[in-house]
């Protein structure tokens, strides 16, 4: 049984591999949209949950990922097995330069600046011209390896499926070690932290340029998986989307990423067909998680549900 | 107890920390004025006084929370006045705090995990790929924290958030996690305030065994003198953030200046600075 | 051309400034930034139209009961939300008003439509000429219940027992708390002060600017940007803050691009911040 457990994530894998066969287009499009939102969920969390800073900029994060491996693919025709990991870096990039800001600002003033750098993106993305091809967005070239196409939300699936599973046990690996760690230290008892050897600053830009990382290559594969990038996605609707799920899933877990990024991320489509009452809803729904269940459902599902046990920052040791 | 590094200070030529004149303002009151101390043989260095005269002051200094107006901090000949707290930790200087400086949303295993951070090895990448190097490493730090666990008699709240733990028990966590660095230079803000009598017995009888031939350098403060002539070698007195006495805990118990610091304080609103 | 351009900006930015106090107002009472206040400054303008344009009533009682309702409607939400959040973690509380955003912005939508409404003014659609420049009627409107509100509030603040409750409660909770103040009630009396004060600005602005479901969101990035530069939690700040990004704004879109106009505000925010984040008259605390 133990043996079971040590490999459980591949088991989850091997599984996964035959979803497209069980599923149609559409719904194999909307589980390629809830993976990319996991990732999203879970790099956001980096540095809202776990070193607990207030930044806005996560859909920022999201839009520049798109925007670079779209760009990328489509202007220098560089293939998407490039791309992604480049989009990545260029995102994290960024948002390693975010991160100067999060040391030195007061919670509200960091809130207000990536809330503004977010925006500021949006502009840039319509106003800039033949560079981001403006407001109606660009279509993007299908993913290739080789003579291998991948147009089809199945075929496109495996991609996603891949990415996902790498980065997440990357980024599990991390926050499962002395890193993830020293992310909650400074984030709980920064004097504490400080005092055990632990530079803050260094840990506050880490956080940040992994967030950037993992959520700029979710934006990759946003683009791959849609096609086609408008600058509509990545304002202040997807700003509140990613809070929400991260704050529904629960703060500062994996477990809780996983949870929010997929249920919130199919939540337009179980709120379809009351299109001109969407909004009330959604905003309805906020309000009446905030007051019910603020730890998120994994806070939910730890307080009620016996026998769970909460996610440890440590890997099990053989 | 596991045994620690022999004793860091083997180049006698050195004082294993000597601190010179430090002075330390807050706006214009003197909270350290002039003070010296010089630490150069083991066992358990006591730095007492009356409230506000000046101990965490003294401690935040040395390990770089506060700045330091004037005077000069060697430690094992290095000056480390005016580095980062978090560059002073990685010399091996290993502070608590007054308050229990614990990680209350962690578990006791991974708080005292967290200590290790000096040590590491790991690199960002060997990490995220868990290469053999970073497993092993995570082994190694595992067993170490439960073998500390286990000398501190805590290894049955491995598990349990250090937040839901009692405030005796925390400061034996913030022990071991400092324990968990393999620090040269260990200094305890009074470690022994908010403890009953009898886990003040056992912290007692803990630190002499830290001390006594482990290698490891321990300055302490306390308010309550009973503790410290019953655990220090060697005492320095401060009162209004300067040096008054300093000697063995017989000598001090005589020294009228002491005496009359204490009954001086007895009954008089806590007066911080001058 | 520069007067003008600078007095439709002081305008512009009184309201700015309005709406800034009443933001600071709320985060000074009660720590919490209130993202749904364009929310109720956006109802504001609407139930003034709706009042006026539709059941063609008296303009002043319009204005009257729409105050009313907003400020009732203030501390409704308090009572039935944000009193409950009172000890609740900060993201909570920011998500709960951004989730009235949405709330408030849908009712808005389903009861009246999307289209762009038009208020008109107040004293009729008036001008005057003076040393060159033009003067609407609005504009005078404006100016001048700006700066009665001002006057008005700085009295309150400053002299009356109310104000110094608000005064010791901005510094510290806890200790208010301890003097016997009610906080409860407190809080839901600076929720009520708030969104008047928020509905009171855009009622104000409403003839002067597009009325559509939009315009919280707008006010709320303007405002911020207002009290960032002024300096962030402090009501002078605000009032100096809000005229300059009246002035700010106005000069960036008519001397460099009109298209600026929406991003003027998160400009500002960036290099303030960036630059000196205790604005330009500095805060003695945060």
């Amino acid at each position: 049984m133990k043996r079971l457990k040590k490999y459980k994530s591949l088991l989850c894998f091997v599984l996964l591999l035959f979803i497209p066969l069980l599923t149609t287009n559409y719904t194999q499009y909307l589980i390629n949209i809830a993976f990319i939102y996991i990732l999203v969920t879970l790099g956001f969390n980096l540095v809202l949950g776990y070193v607990g800073r207030f930044s806005f900029a996560n859909a920022s994060f999201f839009g520049i990922g798109a925007y670079s491996v779209g760009l990328l693919m489509r202007k220098l025709g560089i293939p998407f097995w490039f791309s992604l990991p480049l989009g990545g870096l260029i995102t994290g990039a960024v948002g390693l330069l975010l991160g100067f800001p999060a040391l030195r600002l007061h919670r509200y003033y960091l809130a207000v600046v990536t809330l503004a750098f977010t925006f500021l993106m949006k502009f840039i993305y319509i106003h800039g011209g033949g560079f981001t091809y403006g407001p109606s967005g660009f279509d993007i070239p299908v993913p290739t390896i080789g003579v291998l196409r991948f147009s089809s939300d199945k075929n496109v699936y495996y991609i996603v499926l891949v990415v996902f599973f790498l980065v997440l046990t990357l980024i599990a690996n991390i926050i499962k070690s002395n890193i993830g760690r020293s992310f909650r230290s400074v984030n709980e008892a920064e004097n504490a932290a400080e005092a055990l050897s632990m530079n803050t600053r260094k840990t506050v830009l880490l956080a940040f340029a992994l967030s950037g990382f993992v959520v700029g290559i979710a934006g990759g594969l946003l683009s791959i998986v849609l096609r086609r990038i408008t600058p509509d996605s990545f304002g202040m609707l997807e700003i509140v989307t990613h809070f929400i799920m991260v704050v529904f899933g629960g703060l500062g877990s994996i477990t809780g990423s996983i949870i929010g990024g997929s249920v919130i991320s199919l939540l337009p489509e179980l709120l379809r067909g009351s299109q001109e009452y969407q909004e009330l809803l959604y905003g309805l729904l906020i309000v009446i998680f905030v007051l019910f269940a603020p730890k998120g459902i994994y806070g939910f599902i730890l307080k009620y549900v016996p026998g769970v046990q909460r996610e440890k920052l440590y890997q099990d040791v053989e | 107890m596991k045994s620690y590094t022999r004793m860091s200070n083997e180049d006698n030529r050195h004082p294993f920390l000597l601190v010179k004149g430090l002075t330390v303002e807050f706006g214009g009151l003197s909270a350290l004025m002039n003070v010296d101390l010089e630490v150069s043989e083991g066992g358990i260095r006591g730095i007492i006084g009356p409230n506000g005269a000046g101990k965490t002051t003294l401690f935040n200094a040395l390990t770089g929370f506060v700045k330091a107006a004037a005077g000069e901090v060697k430690y094992q000949g290095e000056d480390i006045l005016g580095l980062r707290p978090y560059e002073i930790a990685k010399k091996g200087v290993i502070r608590t705090f007054q308050g229990g400086g614990i990680f209350s949303e962690m578990n006791v295993l991974e708080n005292l995990m967290t200590g290790y951070h000096r040590l590491l090895e790991s690199s960002l990448l060997e990490v995220a790929f868990r290469f053999r190097k970073n497993k092993s490493e995570a082994k190694k730090i595992w067993g170490k924290a439960l073998r500390l666990l286990e000398a501190l008699k805590l290894k049955d709240l491995a598990e349990s958030l250090a937040g839901d733990l009692s405030f005796g028990q925390q400061r034996l966590v913030e022990l071991g996690r400092a324990l968990m660095s393999d620090p040269k230079l260990l200094l305890l803000d009074e470690p022994a305030a908010g403890l009953s009598s009898s886990e003040r017995d056992d912290l007692i009888q803990l630190l002499k065994g830290i001390a006594g031939g482990n290698g490891i350098y321990i300055l302490l403060t306390d308010h309550s003198m009973d503790f410290v002539m019953g655990i220090c070698d060697y005492i320095t007195v401060l009162n209004y953030g300067q040096v008054i006495g300093e000697g063995k805990p017989e000598d001090i118990q005589k020294n009228r200046e002491v005496i009359e610091a204490y009954l001086g304080h007895e009954g008089e609103s806590d007066a911080s600075g001058r | 051309m520069i007067g003008q351009i600078l007095l439709s900006g002081v305008t512009l930015g009184s309201i700015y400034s309005l709406f800034g106090v009443g933001l600071v107002i709320l985060y000074r009472g009660t720590t919490m930034l209130n993202f749904s206040q364009g929310e109720f400054f956006m109802l504001g303008a609407y139930l003034a139209f709706t009042f006026s344009g539709v059941f063609r009533l008296n303009y002043a009682l319009g204005i009257l009961f729409s105050l009313i309702i907003i400020c009732l409607l203030g501390g409704a939400v308090f009572i039935v939300i944000f009193k409950k959040l009172m000890e609740a973690p900060h993201i909570n509380q920011v998500l709960a008003t951004v989730g009235l955003v949405f709330f408030f912005q849908g009712v808005a939508r389903i009861v009246w439509g999307s289209d762009i409404r038009f208020l008109s003014p107040l004293l009729g659609h008036h001008s005057i000429e003076f040393m060159g420049f033009i003067i609407t009627s609005q504009d005078i409107c404006i100016l001048t219940a700006v700066s009665i509100f001002t006057v008005l509030f700085a009295w309150i603040f400053l002299s009356t027992k109310a104000g110094k409750i608000m005064q010791a409660a901005s510094q510290t909770l806890r200790g208010a708390a301890l003097a016997g103040i009610n906080v409860q009630n407190f809080h839901a009396t600076m929720w009520i002060v708030s969104t008047g004060i928020a509905a009171l600005a855009g009622i104000l602005i409403g003839p002067l600017i597009l009325v559509m479901p939009e315009m919280g969101g707008d006010i709320i990035v303007k405002a911020l940007a207002a009290i960032t530069l002024g300096g962030f939690g402090s009501i002078p700040g605000a009032l100096v803050g809000g005229v300059l990004m009246g002035i700010i704004e106005n000069m960036t879109a008519f001397y460099i691009s009109t298209s600026l106009r929406e991003i003027s505000g998160f400009l500002v925010i960036i290099v303030i911040l960036l630059i000196k984040p205790t604005g330009i008259l500095g805060v003695r605390r945060r």
